[in-house]
């Protein structure tokens, strides 16, 4: 071997590409993660998936999958819309609101903060990590937190401004008060007509549900009690509608 | 330099293929990616990752957050090449250290002869256990907390993601500070606070093929020391089994050694192994 400085050249590179090569081989070679959360390892909650494990890369689906809470129902809380609620990431939350007016943030914190406070699991939020107004609403009226802590929580909240198409920017609230719920959450209450003033259409309508809208004064609620579709459901899509029809 | 023909390529090959890794990592995150480039993130590709996670492949068979397989995969190779080269890794792959080499050029044209004699020979010695510091310090952390906390004061990940507002501001004084002490000493963080070199460095201690000088033909000319980028003195030892040493071939007779076949990388035969001095 009289050329020394070619064989460790060649020694060098050919250990990577073999190692990366059988690696491929026998399937090994994974540089991605599985997006699944930690469970937690002690206390009262052990065995359970932990919020605190969440990471920007993680979709809304694998939250889902994780967490149970749909996909849409996330997307509602944080004001992102777009085609697939569940690729939505948690850090799309952040790129797209972040650090907010008061030195306060929507972003993966604050996911994992709904997710906790959905769920029931614990989570050390940062100081500065905050709920979009709607993410309160929504966790009030699912009864995951009781109207103390939607109060508590209310005092921090910040009202997003409507996200078109998930590409919104954190822009200067026109509401006056900061910790008022935007007007056009969906509620039970919520009827066909103010969802048609809010631009959901019946084919956007059918679409999502393969059903006809109730007539102009029919209640959500009591449609969902003649369809049997699930209330949460049709809340979290029908806010989706609105957002991304508004 | 028949030596440097080689490893520059290499370096400059690898360099390229990082920085091209953490741009399309981005692209690939706004959805844009290069076709032929892969989208790992360079946490994927760096193989410090298997070291830094042991504790918890050890105790609990996952990886550290933002680690993955391939790291793992990337550092047993590296390691194993290191078994029989030593850290060649560091002397002809590692990015960080084909930078701070760049940088050495300039510097040493600013400092002529006096470049790499600021720092005293003895704080420079003593300077040299501190990545041993770090590296204990990484590993023990990264298993309490179960998180890459080195990214945060790592030249290296703030160097190859310094557009993407993920780096803190400590990564980025740590990044100036090595590029910096670059222009008075070279590959400053190889030498006292990297530790990865740190760990790939120990290797030195037993490889198979250490760089070797015949003293029956060395004519003491000291061109050896002189060139050698981590400061070793060659030309008083027959086998350099300094843990600094980086395989990078310079003080070979391929190299800087005008007598041949006096400085060579070559294999110790095991009997010779314990009466190596
Ligand atoms: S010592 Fe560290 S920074 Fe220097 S070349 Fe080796 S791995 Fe790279
Ligand atoms: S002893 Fe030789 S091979 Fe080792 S670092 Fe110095 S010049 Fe490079």
């Amino acid at each position: 071997m009289k050329n020394k400085a070619a064989f460790v050249a060649f020694v060098m590179v050919l250990s990577l590409v073999a190692g990366v090569g059988i690696a491929k081989i026998t399937g090994y070679w994974k540089t991605e993660n599985k997006k699944v959360p930690m469970k937690i390892s002690q206390g009262e909650f052990e065995g359970e998936s932990d919020p605190d494990d969440i990471r920007g890369s993680y979709s809304f689906a694998d939250i889902e999958a994780a967490f149970g809470i749909p996909p849409e129902m996330t997307a509602a809380a944080f004001g992102m819309t777009g085609d697939d609620p569940g690729q939505i990431k948690a850090k799309n939350v952040e790129e797209t609101w972040g650090e907010m007016e008061g030195g306060v943030e929507v972003g993966t914190d604050s996911v994992k903060l709904f997710t906790a406070l959905w769920t029931g699991l614990p989570h050390d939020a940062e100081e500065t990590t905050v709920l979009p107004a709607a993410a309160v609403e929504i966790l009030e009226t699912y009864q995951r937190i009781d109207s103390a802590k939607a109060a508590e929580l209310r005092l921090t909240a910040v009202a997003l401004p409507n996200a078109v198409g998930g590409e919104a920017v954190p822009a200067e609230s026109d509401q006056s008060d900061d910790h008022e719920i935007p007007d056009r959450m969906i509620r039970g209450f919520t009827t066909f007509g103010d969802l048609k003033g809010w631009g959901v259409t019946e084919e956007m309508w059918q679409e999502k549900f393969g059903e006809s809208m109730g007539s102009r004064s029919t209640s959500i609620k009591d449609w969902a009690e003649d369809t049997g579709i699930p209330m949460s459901e049709i809340k979290a899509i029908a806010q989706v509608l609105v957002d991304s029809g508004a | 330099m028949k030596t440097e023909r080689w490893r520059r390529p290499v370096q400059i090959a690898f360099l390229v293929l990082i920085a091209l890794i953490a741009v399309n990592h981005t692209l690939a995150e706004n959805g844009n990616p290069l076709p032929f480039v892969p989208k790992a993130s360079l946490h994927a590709v760096c193989p410090f990752g298997s070291v830094v996670t042991i504790y918890k492949l050890i105790t609990e068979g996952s990886f550290v957050q933002k680690l993955h397989e391939s790291s793992l995969v990337l550092g047993i190779a590296v390691l194993a090449a290191a078994v029989l080269l030593g850290p060649a890794f560091c002397g002809w792959i590692c990015p960080l250290g084909t930078v701070q080499e760049f940088v050495a050029k300039a510097g040493r044209k600013i400092l002529g002869k006096r470049y790499g004699k600021i720092i005293p020979k003895k704080l420079d010695g003593i300077l040299r256990y501190l990545r041993y510091a770090v590296l204990i310090w990484v590993i023990v952390m990264t298993a309490i907390s179960g998180k890459l906390i080195f990214s945060d004061y790592d030249p290296y990940y703030a160097l190859f993601h310094f557009w993407t507002g993920e780096v803190a501001i400590t990564g980025f004084i740590a990044l100036g500070l090595v590029l910096a002490l670059s222009l008075i000493v070279e590959r400053p963080f190889c030498r006292y606070a990297c530790p990865y070199g740190a760990f790939l460095g120990l290797t030195n201690l037993f490889r198979i093929m250490p760089i070797r000088r015949n003293a029956s033909t060395c004519i003491s000319c000291s061109k050896c020391d002189m060139a050698c980028p981590m400061g070793i003195t060659v030309s008083n030892q027959s086998t350099i089994r300094d843990t600094s040493c980086i395989s990078c071939l310079i003080c070979t007779s391929d190299a800087v050694c005008p007598v041949p076949d006096t400085v060579e990388i070559k294999v110790v035969p095991y009997r010779e192994m314990k009466d190596e001095k």
